[in-house]
């Protein structure tokens, strides 16, 4: 459906956000895994033709849209990671205004997702006074207009509340069936139940991507759990990747990366994808210094 | 302490001020102004004629000329320029930190108005630095800065410290943020226009010099007492080459003068009064709310009664969901510009009805206030998808982001052709070369609507430009190249062909800025 071929883009001569990405992505939910600057957005705005590559191919079922970016267009659907709403606006409204933007001329589908979102009973209320989970949906609600193909959304679960973000997930996995779902995040738990396969990025490039459990069987033996002293843990911290330290009492609790046994008594832990990230995160470092 | 806050506060304000792209839009604005006008004298023309005859081109008729003009224009202008930092702030999520902050009111308004007045200090300086090129290249003396610098402060300061004033003032207030403040002091400019008038009267002319900002009053008193004349002009004006050209004097400011000029400058820091201890200081209780649902306004008021309005609008919505391309999304965005602001749908109708029911004679009226209407609904096309925090939605439909600024400034034609479409029409039978002014000038201001929007980001500096020139054209009568969209009668061919072509370039401009 999407095959990403060796795209880089380049801001000035020295910043690359997107360094030689290359991509193959059919129907299911990708989650697009990376710390704050990996490149995550851009890749995403060149996806969706808001921006140009500086080089190379996106193409979209064999047709290239970098140079026809009308191709994907009617068949997208984007939800930015910050948008607003225009003040003194419906919800209905908003719809109405971005369904003719679309060309959708079945003002039935308009209710339908304002249902699928739960915001039927919100539909004549000025979409500004909304929270922040009603604006999301709003805004997925928007991004589905189309019956898109392929869906893009940047970071959707930032700033929502624990149910809104459970409403969200599971309303992307359910999109996943039969649609491909590019969802970027840095919140891996938000992934981790929905996403077919994880595409990792590092400074703009692209790590891996692989399958939640390909990520956890690498991890597996490289992820340690140690209890110890303050003193020992002291002298140890610098050296190791601490993923976790909790304190009971005198004992201090650790979850460490490293690729053997970092101190006497440490025990092969079983990795969650979180830390099995981290662990592959700090490699990849190790092997670039 | 206060002394450290307010110099980093000021120096914040003016570092954020020029590095935004309206910065160099107006600073090539002021020096486009002051090659426009100081017209070289062998045209026929100069910047001060008295009784038919030129005054030279010294340093202190050439100071006072600009001085004077640029007074009018920076204080209509520089307001639109400074205000607005508050919204910036809430956009950014900036105001509730320093809404947090120890800082007291009286000093974070202190240090925005000082920030303000300097940013608008280094335009005056831009603009002076090309009158003086100007005095190099065409002038009739030697260049004699002091001269230079003592007459822009005499004139201008205290016109800047007014529009800084009263732009810290609105923006302080929830109610005045948006663009019902910015019309109120559009009409608070014109409005001490009418002063200048009084001062030659007796018995009103000390008062009435002291709310004079724009010093014209003054000038027209220094220039009465040194030439025994009121009947003098300054901007572009034909003279009489067989007349001996007149000299100012170098020194034209008497003590008094110089008195009444601080003066003024002292009154126009009265709007910070009230901008302190009416300051929102960015409470959500206040300025949140106002924002969010954009009732507080009397504008907003308005949209809100007629709300019920906007449902005639609606079949638009999906008129433009059936129409194919662009032209439905020209639809669709018609229809969001009357579902935004209801009250342009009581104008559109009450301009539509009197202008197919009027007699003729009424007609040039009926344009002139349909154009202000549709001017002010339009200034935020280009600008709203930004402000909105919506342009990565806007741009991913089809055509992209180099549609979407062919769609809106489609869209603000359109408008403008729904506003003005009637009078044009009835004129097309009786004047023909009025109708097309009127298309042609609709043409050209939405080109410029869209332009100035995508490059400075902000709907204000169309706005100002737009009102002044509007001010400019009901009040100058006979002048073809002023009368844009044909209400005067006097547009021509060549004017008619002039805007037509500012419409094509202006629209080129913004569409290769816009890629």
């Amino acid at each position: 459906m999407l095959q990403i071929r060796d795209v880089v883009k380049s801001f000035g001569k020295d910043v690359k956000a997107v360094d030689g990405v290359s991509l193959d992505l059919s129907a299911g939910v990708v989650g697009l895994i990376g710390h704050n600057g990996a490149g995550k957005t851009t890749l995403m705005q060149m996806i969706a033709t808001l921006t140009r590559p500086s080089s190379g191919q996106i193409l979209f079922d064999g047709v290239d849209i970098v140079a026809r970016p009308e191709a994907i267009r009617a068949r997208l659907g984007y939800l930015p990671q910050d948008f607003g709403v225009y003040p003194n606006l419906s919800a209905l409204e908003f719809m109405q205004y971005f369904a003719a933007l679309k060309g959708v001329r079945d003002q039935a589908r308009i209710r339908h997702l304002l249902e699928l979102v739960n915001l039927h009973d919100h539909a004549k209320k000025p979409a500004a006074a909304f929270s922040g989970g009603m604006r999301r949906r709003l805004g997925i609600a928007q991004a589905l207009l189309n019956d898109p193909d392929i869906l893009i959304v940047d970071e959707p679960t930032a700033g929502l509340d624990p149910e809104e973000r459970l409403r969200f997930r599971n309303l992307l996995g359910e999109l996943g069936f039969k649609k491909l779902v590019i969802m970027s995040t840095h919140i891996v738990s938000d992934v981790e139940s929905i996403a077919g396969r994880l595409a990792i990025m590092n400074k703009g490039r692209l790590v891996a991507c692989e399958t939640p459990d390909a990520i956890l069987d690498k991890a597996r033996g490289k992820v340690w759990s140690a209890d110890l002293g303050t003193s020992d843990y002291e002298a140890l911290r610098d050296k190791v990747h601490v993923l976790q330290a909790q304190r009971r009492g005198d004992v201090v609790a650790l979850r460490i990366a490293h690729p053997h046994a970092p101190c006497p008594g440490a025990c092969a832990a079983e990795p969650s994808l979180e830390e099995a990230l981290m662990a592959q995160r700090y490699a990849v470092q190790e092997l670039a210094a | 302490m206060i002394g450290l806050v307010l110099k980093t506060l000021a120096k914040n304000e003016m570092r954020l001020r020029m590095r935004r792209s309206s910065t160099i839009v107006a600073l090539l604005a002021v020096a486009a102004l002051a090659w426009a006008m100081i017209p070289d004298p062998a045209s026929g023309n100069a910047l001060i004629v008295i009784r038919e005859a030129r005054v030279l081109y010294t340093s202190s008729a050439l100071a006072l000329g600009s001085a004077g003009l640029s007074a009018i224009l920076f204080g209509l202008g520089g307001f639109y320029l400074v205000r607005g930092r508050m919204s910036e702030d809430m956009r950014s999520g900036a105001g509730g930190v320093i809404g947090a902050t120890p800082v007291s009111n009286s000093v974070f308004i202190a240090g925005r108005w000082l920030g303000g007045v300097a940013y608008l200090c280094a335009l005056v300086g831009m603009f002076m630095l090309t009158v003086l090129a100007l005095h190099a290249l065409r002038g009739d003396g030697p260049i004699e800065l002091l001269v230079y610098l003592h007459t822009f402060t005499v004139m201008l300061l205290p016109m800047l410290f007014f529009a800084v004033s009263f732009a810290i003032l609105f923006d302080s207030i929830a109610l005045l943020m948006g663009k019902a403040g910015d019309i109120l002091f559009f009409f608070i400019w014109t409005a001490q226009f009418v002063l200048i008038t009084q001062v030659d009267k007796p018995g009103t002319s000390s008062w009435a010099m002291l709310f004079d900002f724009s010093g014209l009053g003054v000038a027209v008193l220094a220039v009465k007492t040194h030439l025994a004349t009121t009947s003098f002009s300054i901007g572009s004006s034909s003279f009489d080459p067989a007349l001996t050209p007149l000299t100012f004097p170098n020194l034209m400011w008497s003590g008094q003068m110089m008195v009444v000029r601080a003066l003024s400058g002292a009154i126009a820091l009265l709007p910070l009064v009230p901008a302190v201890l009416l300051f929102h200081r960015f409470s959500p209780d206040k300025v949140k709310v106002a924002r969010a649902r954009q009732r507080r306004s009397p504008l907003a008021l308005l949209n809100s009664v007629l709300r019920p309005l906007s449902a005639l609008t609606r079949p638009l919505f999906a008129l433009g969901g059936r129409l194919p391309g662009m032209a439905g999304q020209v639809t669709a965005d018609v229809a969001l510009s009357f579902t935004m602001a209801p009250s342009a749908v009581l104008a559109l109708l009450a301009s539509v009805g009197v202008a197919a029911l009027a007699d003729a004679s009424v007609l040039p009226g009926v344009m002139a206030g349909a154009v202000a209407c549709w001017g002010i609904l339009i200034s935020d096309m280009s600008t709203r998808d930004y402000a909105a925090d919506i342009e990565d939605m806007t741009g991913v439909v089809g055509g992209g982001v180099a549609r979407r600024y062919l769609r809106q400034f489609a869209a603000t034609l359109v408008l403008g052709l729904m506003f003005t479409g009637v009078v044009a029409l009835r004129w097309a039978a009786t004047a023909p070369l009025r109708a097309l002014a009127a298309v042609a000038g609709v043409a050209a201001l939405s080109a410029l609507a869209s332009l100035f929007g995508r490059t400075s980001r902000t709907a204000r500096l169309f706005l100002a430009l737009f009102l002044f020139g509007l001010y400019v054209a009901i009040n100058a009568t006979s002048v073809a190249w002023i009368d844009a969209v044909g209400f005067n009668g006097a547009a021509n061919t060549a004017s008619v062909a002039m805007y037509g072509m500012i419409a094509a370039a202006a629209l080129a401009a913004g569409y290769i800025w816009n890629r």
